[in-house]
């Protein structure tokens, strides 16, 4: 297995991104006049992100994963752990204004609804010059006219003038991306970006994805339920469930290889889009809901619904464990010992 | 052979604003036999909502409906006042949302609001007897713990169980006919095949007919018999649902068929190649005549210029193309 080690080495010569360890976060809510409770949104994850991955991150809603993208973006603090951003502290560097803005330019965000993350009573223009002020660079219409043919929005002339009522919604994510590419990032955190799509602009959306993502050598984090879309696009996923991640691996390994009884359920569930195949007849599902996350289960949090659980499961917490190289699964099924 | 439960023959629905008028759907007929399910497909805009709303009889009243034939069950519904209506709605057809958690009122706990609608359609039903029914139904829903749902708000349902109570609701009067528009969207990957799976449980049980209506083709194949696939308010095409992933005709039923399967193989890069053949970007200020599709078809000819009629293939196909 000597070559596998030697791949992974090379993996490891890409520049870390993103190295997040023992990531929490934890909500109060207050449950009577004294007491109080915590939603337990990320309880403990880590993520390593490297430079050029599509590194996309499943899970269910409530699972924590939209939590992460928070914090990576600064947006709330971390309960727990760490984040750090090219080596250095997001806590840092959020903390001084110049290094503020700097990590601002280098990290853009495409959120899932283009109808009210764009300001409706700002032209396309407008919108895509925001950043060039914001961060005092240098406005020209040629600029932005080459961001929206970069996107695919042509004429680009007949776009800049209009309002984002005038555009449908495949165009308006097209305009967020236009304006996450503005600056010419490193990383790009999308959350849910095609959710609010139809079938047919999804795949355009994707494929105007991979070629932004090779034309820059962008490096993208993808936070989505819609485990079918990742296949086209990620590099490595994590799969989330209630504030951890039970699964983590190459994206190969993940859809076609999964270890772990939860992701298996998750790609199981997928309908196939075609009559004749045998999973469209009895379509597995797999039973019951998500915990609470103010009081997820003892153990292993997906043992209520897997269909293998034994005696071990509502007992002790899983370990991580490394199947493959770079594959983790946090599982009592793959504990040999 | 089953009868023809809904009959909807060139179905007119215009939205009339101040100054815009709005085709929203423009001569769709179909129908849908006892204890089948057919599938409205199409993207957001295309009239597939609009639909399910005027036939019952939900619309707003700037939208101006016209028909030559709607019957339901034997009866005429274009022309029923609004006493048959009201008979009809709740307890013969159906209802399902989107987002179920919007449709239940939050200040009602959830038992109250399945009492009243046991209640409406049988105003001397027991409080002991309606309450028995409401955990039988919430058990048909397969709503694990009836008795604590009961007393539960909405706002404290996760959007699975919420989807439940809601079809607890629409079928607590046994209907025949229920509607479900986009009943999945809104959930999760394991929770819709969960829903899915219960939907078609119900329809064997209750010989219950549904029309599903979803942007997503993928759903249809587990449970649809037949589909129709609109675009821009008109039915483009309709066959079995074998007929339509095998032999797919209208050039907007091949993007959709080779869009959702490139994405669930995950082979979306060579999706482009694929459609070059059926549609190319055409400049955006193309004014529409005839056709519908023909500022995206690649494969259009002066004909396309005059509006198509839907065709008749063989078997159940039906296609509103002239270049088959």
């Amino acid at each position: 297995m000597q070559w596998l080690k030697e791949g992974s080495v090379l993996a490891n010569m890409r520049q870390t991104i993103f190295l997040i360890t023992g990531l929490k976060k934890y909500y109060m809510v207050k449950t009577g006049l004294f007491s109080k409770a915590y939603i337990k949104a990320v309880d403990g994850v880590n993520f390593h992100i490297r430079e050029g991955e599509t590194y996309c991150i499943v899970g269910e809603s409530g699972s924590g994963k939209t939590t992460v993208t928070k914090m990576l973006l600064g947006l709330e603090q971390p309960t727990e752990g760490k984040i750090e951003f090219l080596g250095k502290d997001l806590a840092k560097i959020l903390s001084n204004n110049s290094s503020a803005k700097e990590f601002r330019k280098n990290v853009q965000a495409v959120f899932q609804d283009p109808y009210s993350s764009l300001n409706p009573r700002k032209t396309v223009k407008d919108i895509l010059e925001k950043p060039f002020k914001v961060h005092n660079s240098v406005i020209e219409e040629k600029t932005v006219v080459r961001l929206l043919e970069e996107v695919g929005l042509t004429p680009a002339k007949e776009f800049l003038p209009r309002y984002v009522h005038q555009l449908s919604g495949g165009q308006r994510q097209r305009v967020c991306i236009a304006r996450a590419l503005a600056l010419k990032p490193k990383v790009v955190i999308l959350d849910e970006p095609t959710a609010a799509l139809d079938v047919t602009i999804k795949a355009q959306i994707l494929n105007l994805l991979i070629d932004l993502k090779e034309k820059y050598n962008l490096t993208y984090v993808i936070i989505s339920h819609e485990l079918p879309l990742l296949k086209s696009i990620a590099d490595k996923v994590s799969v989330m469930y209630a504030g951890k991640v039970v699964e983590e691996g190459p994206a190969e390994r993940i859809f076609n290889s999964p270890k772990h009884p939860y992701t298996l359920g998750l790609l199981e569930s997928i309908p196939p889009p075609d009559p004749k195949s045998a999973k469209s007849k009895t379509l597995p599902t797999l039973e019951g809901e998500p915990p609470s996350p103010v009081n997820p289960p003892k153990g292993c949090r997906f043992h209520p619904r897997c269909p293998y659980r034994f005696n071990l499961c509502d007992k002790l917490e899983p370990k991580e464990i490394e199947v493959f190289p770079e594959h983790r699964v946090s599982c009592h099924l793959l504990d040999k010992k | 052979m089953a009868e023809t439960l809904l009959k909807v023959e060139d179905l007119n629905v215009e939205y009339v604003l101040r100054e815009y008028k709005v085709n929203a759907v423009r001569n769709v007929s179909f129908y849908i036999n006892e204890g089948e399910c057919i599938a409205l497909v199409g993207e957001s805009g295309s009239g597939k909502s609009t639909v399910a709303m005027a036939v019952m009889g939900l619309l707003p009243p700037y939208a101006k409906i016209s028909a030559k034939k709607i019957t339901f069950d034997g009866k005429d519904i274009l022309n029923a006042d609004e006493r048959l209506m009201t008979e009809i709605r709740g307890k013969d057809v159906t209802v399902i949302f989107q987002d179920p958690i919007s449709y239940l009122n939050p200040i009602i706990s959830v038992g109250e609001q399945i009492f009243e609608a046991l209640m409406a359609h049988n105003p001397k039903i027991s409080s002991n007897e309606a309450h028995a029914q409401a955990i039988e139904l919430l058990k048909k829903v397969r709503i694990a713990d009836p008795e604590r749902v009961l007393k539960m708000y909405p706002f404290q349902l996760s959007g699975g169980m919420a989807q439940r109570v809601f079809i607890a609701m629409a079928i607590s009067a046994k209907p025949k006919l229920l509607i479900a528009d986009e009943p999945t969207t809104a959930l999760d990957l394991t929770i819709q095949s969960q829903i899915l799976k219960l939907l078609n449980n119900l329809r064997k049980e209750y010989n219950l007919s549904i029309i599903l209506i979803t942007h997503d083709l993928s759903l249809t194949s587990y449970l649809a018999d037949r589909i129709y696939v609109m675009y821009n308010g008109q039915v483009v095409e309709e066959d079995s649902v074998e007929g339509i992933f095998s032999n797919p005709i209208h050039p907007y039923t091949k993007t959709l068929i080779l869009s959702s399967q490139a994405i669930y193989l995950g082979e979306v890069k060579r999706l482009r190649e694929k459609m070059a053949t059926i549609t190319e970007k055409v400049e955006n200020s193309y004014t529409i005549k005839g056709c519908d599709f023909i500022r995206k078809c690649s494969n259009y000819s002066l004909e396309c210029e005059k509006e198509p009629p839907l065709i008749e293939c063989n078997g159940l196909k039906k296609v509103r193309c002239w270049r088959i």
